[in-house]
């Protein structure tokens, strides 16, 4: 069986999904918030929660989408070309 | 006056679902908290406002027997419908097979569609409120995980759509914008399988 070819980068990968989701908000802080807008009378169409939210909110926001590429790529070592490439 | 109602999809103990369940019987509601298996979240159980009831999202017959349950219990009346179940696994997008992404289309779309269409009439009856569990996923480009930022995507775009939709009957849609929590679906790591990047991670939000 063929091997992955991102095989090279799997301790990049753990690493990078480490850091991503390492200081995850819990879940019960996560649903108070949650609810307590939810049960609202008039309550927000959208809600925004979690560890990362306010940043990804600001990206779409300003409309800098391109951001994602050069972080993503970089965070996952994406950014290079991979090793069966280079001589 | 009896008490306003939620179902809640996903409420497997850890999830999000299981702290959405407590913090709903703390406002005094009373909520049906479902999840396939219920042994998953028996603890709930010992919450006098929580009702628990075996829920597979991806069955119809498993989603009437729900609907027909909860009618009984509440008059035909739901105040909050909330798709809160999900699932994803990661992989390398040309490395992700298509039966995983049809699992996970099958729970983060399929599903929510199914019981949205069965459940709709007893949140128009109650002018309730239907909420997802959405993901910043579905905005943005996470290697790793393509298929499942993709489902987020479609789901996205649908409860917007229902949102125009559900305004005749004076149905509220709200979307979770998600990001990190720490849950059972966010515990596991990427594992380089043979042959594969992929690691089958487990279910329900």
């Amino acid at each position: 069986m063929k091997d992955s070819n991102y095989r090279y980068l799997e301790g990049k990968i753990n690493k990078a999904w480490e850091e991503l989701e390492g200081d995850a908000m819990s879940p019960n802080v996560y649903a108070k918030q949650v609810v307590a807008k939810v049960v609202k009378t008039n309550p927000p169409e959208e809600i925004w929660c979690g560890t990362g939210a306010t940043t990804t909110w600001m990206i779409e926001t300003l409309g800098i989408r391109w951001v994602y590429n050069i972080f993503f790529s970089r965070m996952f070592g994406l950014n290079e070309m991979s090793p069966s490439f280079k001589k | 006056m009896s008490k306003r109602t939620v179902l809640i999809t996903g409420c497997t103990k850890g999830s999000i679902g299981y702290s959405l369940a407590k913090e709903f019987a703390a406002q005094d509601y009373q909520v049906f908290a479902t999840t396939r298996n219920v042994t998953s979240m028996a603890d709930l159980s010992t919450i006098p406002n929580i009702t628990l009831l075996p829920l597979d999202i991806t069955s119809r017959d498993s989603v009437l027997s729900a609907h027909s349950t909860i009618t009984q219990q509440t008059g035909g009346k739901l105040d909050i419908l909330y798709h809160n179940a999900g699932y994803r696994s990661l992989g390398m997008a040309i490395e992700s097979p298509v039966d995983e992404a049809y699992k996970m289309f099958n729970t983060n779309l399929f599903g929510i569609l199914l019981v949205n269409s069965v459940f709709a009439d007893m949140v128009i009856k109650a002018k309730g409120k239907i909420v997802f569990t959405g993901s910043v996923s579905g905005y943005t480009p996470h290697p790793s995980q393509a298929v499942y930022n993709s489902s987020k995507a479609a789901v996205e775009l649908y409860a917007k759509t229902l949102r125009i939709e559900m305004r005749p009957f004076g149905v509220r849609v709200l979307f979770v914008l998600t990001a990190a929590v720490n849950t059972g679906m966010s515990s596991e790591r990427v594992k380089l399988a043979e042959g594969r990047f992929l690691n089958f991670q487990w279910v329900e939000g």
